[in-house]
């Protein structure tokens, strides 16, 4: 069996058969779920999560179901105009996988530390004078930040060569219309599930 | 010269292995320890050098 290096962490499309990489998807998506559920928090878009401190475990679970199922949605119509021989469960893996990077970005934002003082400034937001007077809640959420950076562009570079293996996408056109797609749906579906 | 023999002896290799294993792009891929949608866009982008060669 061949060894694991850094291109198999950074592309495991490359390398294992759909089986293999639905399984591990889906228990990413639950591991999600769960870590959503215990800190409170709920996608809103396929890289973006919120607050949910209004809502039970099933509103959690079907609005994360939602965000995915409608990324899904939007990116087998943009793999099927790029490359007809698509197959629907390799896009469904680059999603599902993907998720894998984002099951530490929702444990180190649900640290409470981090959370209290992200809390208190978004409160403070309204007056931006009285964000600096809170100087110690903006260096931890900073410094937090800096934290969740890689694992966000992880998400994004899973995400990234799982679409590019299941439709073969060369072009820099394809790419940036891509990324662009992405972008945009990522913003609509905050606005969707507002 | 024969088309084939146009190629670099490693994509004479992969059409040669494609043919022994039958035409099964998923035999290929298992044999190569590469997922299948790996094996086919290679072999989708042999295809298009082939006609590329052969509209030439």
């Amino acid at each position: 069996m061949n060894r694991m290096n850094w291109k198999t962490w950074v592309n495991p499309f490359s390398r294992y058969p759909e089986s293999t990489l639905f399984l591990i998807g889906i228990f990413a998506f639950l591991l999600l779920y769960v870590l959503c559920s215990l800190f409170q928090m709920k996608m809103d878009g396929i890289l973006h999560y919120t607050f949910a401190d209004q809502n039970t475990w099933w509103e959690i679970l079907l609005q994360n179901t939602e965000v995915i199922g409608l990324t899904l949605l939007v990116l087998c119509i943009l793999a099927f105009l790029y490359n007809k021989k698509t197959r629907i469960i390799d896009v469904v893996n680059a999603v599902l996988v993907s998720c894998i990077a984002q099951v530490f970005l929702i444990a180190i934002s649900g640290i409470p530390f981090f959370q209290e003082s992200s809390l208190r400034l978004a409160k403070a937001a309204a007056t931006p004078e009285r964000i600096m007077e809170n100087k110690t809640d903006l260096m931890v959420v900073l410094v937090f930040s800096c934290l969740l950076v890689p694992f966000l562009v992880y998400s994004v570079v899973l995400l990234y060569h799982g679409f590019r293996t299941a439709t073969n996408m060369k072009s820099w056109q394809q790419i940036s219309v891509f990324f662009i797609v992405l972008f945009v749906l990522n913003l609509i579906s905050q606005l969707y599930f507002f | 010269m024969p088309l084939f023999l146009q190629l670099p002896v490693e994509e004479q290799n992969f059409i040669m292995d494609f043919f022994l294993s039958s035409g099964s792009i998923k035999e290929m891929a298992k044999q190569a320890s590469l997922s299948y949608p790996t094996m086919r866009n290679r072999m989708d982008d042999l295809i298009e050098k082939i006609k590329a060669l052969q509209s030439e």
